[in-house]
Parts: structure tokens; sequence; C-alpha cells
């Protein structure tokens, strides 16, 4: 399938060294919400689309951040890829849908991504959900 | 599909997970710009509903704006609204046709009677008694009147049935008119564009669905949350804007270095519309990041505004007719009065009259 | 009527209508003015008049000696006017539509501060119309009134840039509305002198060249 990419094109300019003071400004908030998570353990998360910036400040914010340790990447109705930062407590959460355009960019602040842990409903569940498969090889082995 | 089961109890007998539902959630409450705090809120609100009728009307249209929505080969994060409701009439995409698919709608209305939503999409043509598009053998104007008795809340969607759109553009020879010139006694959603984006038209949905209103509209019935800035206001060539770099032909160095489009005819700043931030095709591009000026398919009249390719600040009309018909009226006007003033002094110096201060102060 | 109904007329009709009347008003005035002439003189011609006369359509533009200061909100508003209406690239496209050439135009930034200077000037000038009590006394409606025509569009068209006031599709529509009104009353109010200076001036000085004095 033909894409998007692929179709040959001279880029003249695409404002990549294009910094403004905005990305020190949501880097201040950043460190400001991370205290609040220190302080009180109140998760709070930035919606990057809503940010006015400019090609360079993108770069300049998540340069800043480093990576950190973990990475995790969820199939749900697409993917989304969760990238840990260098900056404990900072999370990049991305959602693509399935042809790996962006659907949404979160930068969260908080001990977990809120989308990682299990659910209580889905818990409520899963032991059922294990036992059937349990007795279905106890079934099969019984035939054996 | 079970009426009153919740969204969330559909989704999981669908086998969607409850992340896909966050992700949706998350997804729904950037594109509407609501501060991520309120994605709880939507999940929870969305979660529990319980899936309300919608009818869909199509009247005089293009099927783009369903085509805008449903355009996708996979099931899309967008699609999992069209979960939230019961679609119980669409005349291009249900299953069902002709008699059997305006019984399914008759049932709808009275089943759900006052509760439902009336989406349409499309102009409703008046003249020589809107015979000109019918359904079923009945007119639009007939069918609008009916099925809106019932609704809670109309959406136009598309700029047809919200101003009129194509049908309405001079010389209108159906005498196209929009919902909202019909409909006086309900509340109305205006969700233009020529199509609208799609997830315009799914965050519309969603907000009603979340927090069981409309959410807040301008002047021209429109969302604000969507079409409260214009395309200028937001749109990434600014910058070449007020710099005065302007493109002048569509292949030109300018045009290359991505400069703006106001030269050519670009309408960003009369135009209201979600196109620079949200973008199209889930944000790949809009027109003018792909070199094409802005056509303000989003405002009334867009068609009628004078040529897409020439600047806002020129005429619509042409002015070199009227302003040759003034030059020859004024030389004859004005050579005639000062040849009658020509007379009246020659009268006066004859009949030796006085000159008095009045004559000197002139006009 | 919507906004953008009443822009598309203003960018129609209202043009349309302007223009005529513009043109049918200076055809008409000129041709009252002029057509009437004058008796030949039949005195002895001391020089011939139309040296001075063309020399004085340009010297009148310099002030006298020890006039300089007064002339500053005059001059501030005449040059930043006409700047703003040629160099402002928006006007430069619809000159070029219309006529069918264009010219360079000059940044925004630079067509901003002229129109705040300019604007300055004119509430100046008001200010010593309503002040100075000489002034007060010779003041007319007619005066007032031009004074309203002129500003108007500078202050309509620099609060639709800056998106103040009123939103934008109704503000773009009221600036072009407020230079119809201009265009319809320049004619037939004092404002007319942007076309007859030319050949007042030169009256003046061919008459004084004929006579041998100075003008």
């Amino acid at each position: 399938m033909n894409r998007l990419d692929d179709i040959a094109v001279t880029v003249e300019y695409d404002g990549k060294d294009h910094v403004s003071g905005q990305s020190l400004a949501v880097l201040s908030e950043i460190a400001n919400l991370l205290e609040n998570l220190a302080r009180t353990g109140e998760s709070s998360s930035i919606d990057v689309r809503s940010l006015p910036l400019f090609p360079g400040d993108y770069a300049a914010i998540r340069e800043t951040l480093g990576t950190g340790e973990v990475s995790a990447r969820i199939n749900a109705l697409g993917p989304t890829q969760i990238q840990e930062t260098a900056i404990p407590g900072v999370w990049w959460v991305t959602h693509f849908n399935d042809n790996e355009e962006t659907l949404a960019e979160f930068i969260e602040i908080t001990v977990v991504p809120e989308i990682i842990p299990a659910s209580m409903d889905d818990l409520a569940t899963a032991r059922e959900q294990l036992q059937s498969l349990i007795r279905e090889r106890q079934q099969s082995d019984h035939s054996l | 599909m079970r009426k009153d089961e919740t969204l969330a109890e559909h989704l999981q007998r669908q086998g969607i997970s409850r992340r896909s539902f966050l992700k949706f959630c998350a997804t729904t409450a950037s594109l509407m710009a609501l501060p991520p705090t309120m994605v709880p809120t939507i999940a929870k609100a969305l979660g529990n509903v319980r899936r309300p009728s919608v009818i869909w009307l199509s009247f005089q249209e293009c099927t783009g704006c369903t085509e805008s929505l449903t355009r996708s080969h996979t099931p899309t994060i967008e699609s999992l609204i069209f979960n939230a409701i019961s679609l119980d009439y669409h005349h291009t995409l249900m299953a069902a046709s002709g008699t059997a698919a305006e019984h399914a709608r008759e049932t709808a209305m009275k089943e759900s009677y006052g509760k439902y939503l009336l989406i349409v999409d499309g102009s409703i043509p008046l003249k020589d008694n809107g015979l000109y598009s019918t359904i079923a053998g009945r007119t639009n104007l007939d069918m609008l009147q009916e099925v809106a008795k019932g609704a809670a809340a109309i959406v136009s969607v598309g700029t047809c049935a919200a101003f009129g759109g194509i049908p309405h553009a001079n010389p209108n020879p159906t005498g196209a008119v929009p919902v909202s010139e019909i409909i006086k006694d309900k509340p109305i959603i205006n969700v233009s564009g020529c199509p609208p984006i799609p997830v315009v038209i799914t965050g519309v949905l969603t907000h009603y669905l979340t927090f069981g209103t409309i959410p807040e509209l301008d002047s021209l019935g429109r969302p604000l949350a969507f079409f409260g800035d214009s395309i200028h206001d937001r749109c990434y060539r600014r910058p070449f804007y007020d710099q005065g770099k302007f493109a002048k032909t569509f292949d030109d160095e300018g045009a290359r270095s991505g400069w703006c489009l106001y030269e050519l005819g670009c309408k960003g700043p009369t135009t209201h519309n979600a196109c620079a931030t949200v973008k199209w095709n889930n944000g790949t591009s809009f027109p003018i990041e792909s070199g094409h000026p802005c056509l303000g398919c989003s405002e009334p009249d867009f068609w009628d505004a004078g040529s897409f390719y020439k600047p806002l600040s020129t005429s619509t009309a042409s002015v070199g007719q009227w302003a040759g018909a003034a030059v020859v009226a004024g030389a004859v006007a004005g050579a005639a009065y000062g040849l009658y003033n020509k007379k009246k002094q020659s009268d006066a110096v004859k009949s030796h009259e006085k000159l008095t201060v009045k004559d000197l102060e002139g006009s | 009527m919507t906004s953008m109904e009443l822009l598309l007329w203003a960018r129609g009709p209202g043009l349309q209508i302007a223009t005529a009347v513009l043109l049918l008003g200076l055809v008409f005035r000129l041709l009252e003015i002029y057509t009437p002439g004058r008796k030949p003189d039949l005195s002895e011609a001391r020089a011939s008049g139309m040296g001075p006369g063309v020399r004085t359509i340009f010297s009148r533009s310099v002030p006298l000696k020890g006039m300089w200061t007064k002339e500053i909100s005059g001059y501030t508003f005449h040059i930043g006017f006409l700047v703003v209406l040629l160099f402002f690239v928006p006007h430069i496209l619809l000159f070029k539509d219309t006529f069918g050439f264009g010219w360079p135009g000059i940044s925004n930034s630079m067509i901003d501060f002229i129109t705040v200077l300019t604007l300055a000037a004119l509430a100046y000038t008001l200010f010593t119309r309503i002040t100075d009590p000489v002034r007060r006394f010779l003041s007319t409606f007619g005066d007032y009134l031009a004074l309203l025509l002129t500003a108007l569009p500078l202050i309509t068209g620099y609060m639709a840039f800056h998106r103040l006031g009123l939103p934008y599709t109704q503000m773009l529509a009221i600036h072009i509305l407020s230079v119809e009104a201009l265009m319809i009353f320049l004619p037939f109010t004092k404002l007319v002198h942007a076309v007859t200076i030319l050949g007042s001036r030169w009256y003046n000085g061919a008459i004084s060249g004929r006579k041998g004095v100075q003008s």
C-alpha cells in the first residue's frame, strides 16, 4: 500500500529548529506537577496537542526529559506507546490508531499511567477466566 | 443490540477491552479540547450511558458527510462512539430498504418519543411544495417536520443542513433552506463544513452523551469547542503572513517554501473551523498545509463569496461597468450643470445684478 | 443579516454603488467647477502663467519658513494615510484585481506603526480644532464630518487587523463599509480637495505668474 511517506518531496523548511520560550514554560509546569505528586500523591496529565508549540519546542521538551527504564506497548484498537522519561514519575503516553497515525499525546505525571494496570472490573472475572482454562487443560490431560 | 444496556456492558460483550475504552475517552477529551482531568468523568458518563436512539435523515445532500464519517477500512477509535448510540435509521448505511426501512424509523420514533436524537444532512428544498427531494414519496419538508416533533435535539451535519450549502447557492433553483429555517422549537447544533471533520461530528455526539446537554454554541449555532477559532488564528503559516511572505502562484518559490496563501485566495481569516488544529485524516494535514488556500466551507454562502482564488480584500462583483457608466453620467450632469451656471452668470451680468458675499462663499 | 452576508454585500453591491457615486460625483464636480470658465483677461501679461502654475502645484507642498512645526500633524496624517492605503498588501491586492497591476508593499508591522501615527495626527487635529477658539469659530459641520469619514477607515482597519472589538468577519465588513462611506461623501465635501487641489494650485500660480508676482 502506498504511504504518504513514500512520495518524494523535498522539504525546504520544516521549522524543526524553531524553539520558543514555550518549551521552558512546559518543563517548569511539569516540575510543579511533580512536586504536587510527591507531596499529595495526586496524578496529573498534560495534553500535548493543547500546547501551542513550534516543532523545535516539541523536540526540545522530549530531549530534556530524556529516556527512562520502562517502555510499554499496549495493543488496544491500535498501539499505544508508553515511555518513561529519565525523570521519575514523568511518562510520555502516545496513542496511535491502526494506521500508525497519532490520535493523542499526553505527558503524564504519575506513579504509573492509568492505562497500564489491570482494572478492578476485569479482575472480578479474571479468576473465573483462568479457572475455566484450567478445567479445559485437566480434561484434555485426562483424555491422553 | 440490546438498547437498555450501558455502553460499558455493550463494549464488554463485544470484546472491546477496558483499556480501549479508556484510550477512546482520553483521545476524545483531547479532541474536544477538554483538560485531561475530565477523562475519568467522560469514562464514567459514557460507561453508564444508556444507548439513545438516533435517527439520521439524509435530504438534499451529496452523501459526503456520511462518507466523511465512515471512511475507514478498519474500526477506528472514533467509530466507538457509534457503539454508544443506537443508529435506528440511516437510509444509506442501514441493511433494510424500502418500506422495511421506513417501518424501522417509525418504530424507533414511537419507542423513544421525545428522547431520540435527530441528525440531518443535506438541505431541504421548498420550491413547488418541496417536490425536488422526496423519500418514500414524502417530501423532505414533510418528513423533517414530523420527525423533529419527537426529537430531543437536532444536529445539522454539514454546511447544507446548517446553512443551505451547495443547493442554496445562486440561483438556488430548488428553494433550498437549512434545517434551522424550518424547525424553530428544538435545540439545533450546526456542525458545518463541506464535509465537517469526522471527529468534530463524533465529538459533538460524545459531548451530548457524556453531559446530556448541548455544547456551548456560537452565534451561528456551531459548537464553540471546534468553531471558536478561525483558521487564520491557528494557522501554522501565520509567521509568514505577519512577515508579508506570500505565495503568488501555486508553484513558485514562495509556495514551495510554505508561505502564506492569502494572495491565492485563502479565506482562513473569515472561516471558523478546527482544520488548523485537529486537521484531517486523523491529523495528517489540512488544505493549507497541502498548499491549497482555505475555501471557507464551514461558513454560510461560501459558494457565493466570490472566487476561491481571489484574495479576501478584493471585490466579489465587477466594478468596471458601474465605473464606466458613472463617469459618463457624471460628465453629462456636470457639463449640463456647469453650462446652467454659466447662463445664470451671464443673465445676472445682463440684468446688472449686484455681487453679494453669498455668491463668493461657494459650496 | 449575518456577518458573512454583510461582508459579501460590502465587497459586492456596496463597492459597486460607492465606486459609481464616487466617480459620478467627481466628474460632476470637476465639470461643474471648470465648465463656466473665465472671461478672457484682456490686460497685457507680464509673464507666462504656465511655468509658475505648474511650479506652484509642488511649491505649495513645502511650508513657508517658520511654519514647519505647525504643519507636522497635517503632513503626518496625509503621508501616513496614503502609505497605509497604498502599501498594505491586502489593499494592493484589491487595486491589482481592479486595475490589473500591483506594486510591492511594506511589512505589516510597519503599516501598523504608521496607522497609529496617522490616527494620533488626526486626533491632534481634532484637538486643536476644538480647543483653539478661532478654529472652533470657523469650523462647520462639514469639517467634523470630513474628520470622521477619514478616521473611521483607519480605526476600523486597525481593529479588524488586531481582532479587537467585534468578531473579525463583522469588523472587516464595517471597515469596508466605512471606506465606502468615505468614497460616497468625498465628492460632496471638502474632501474633494484630493482631486481639485491640482487645479486650484495651478490657477493661483498662473494668475500670479501672469501678473509677475510671487505665488
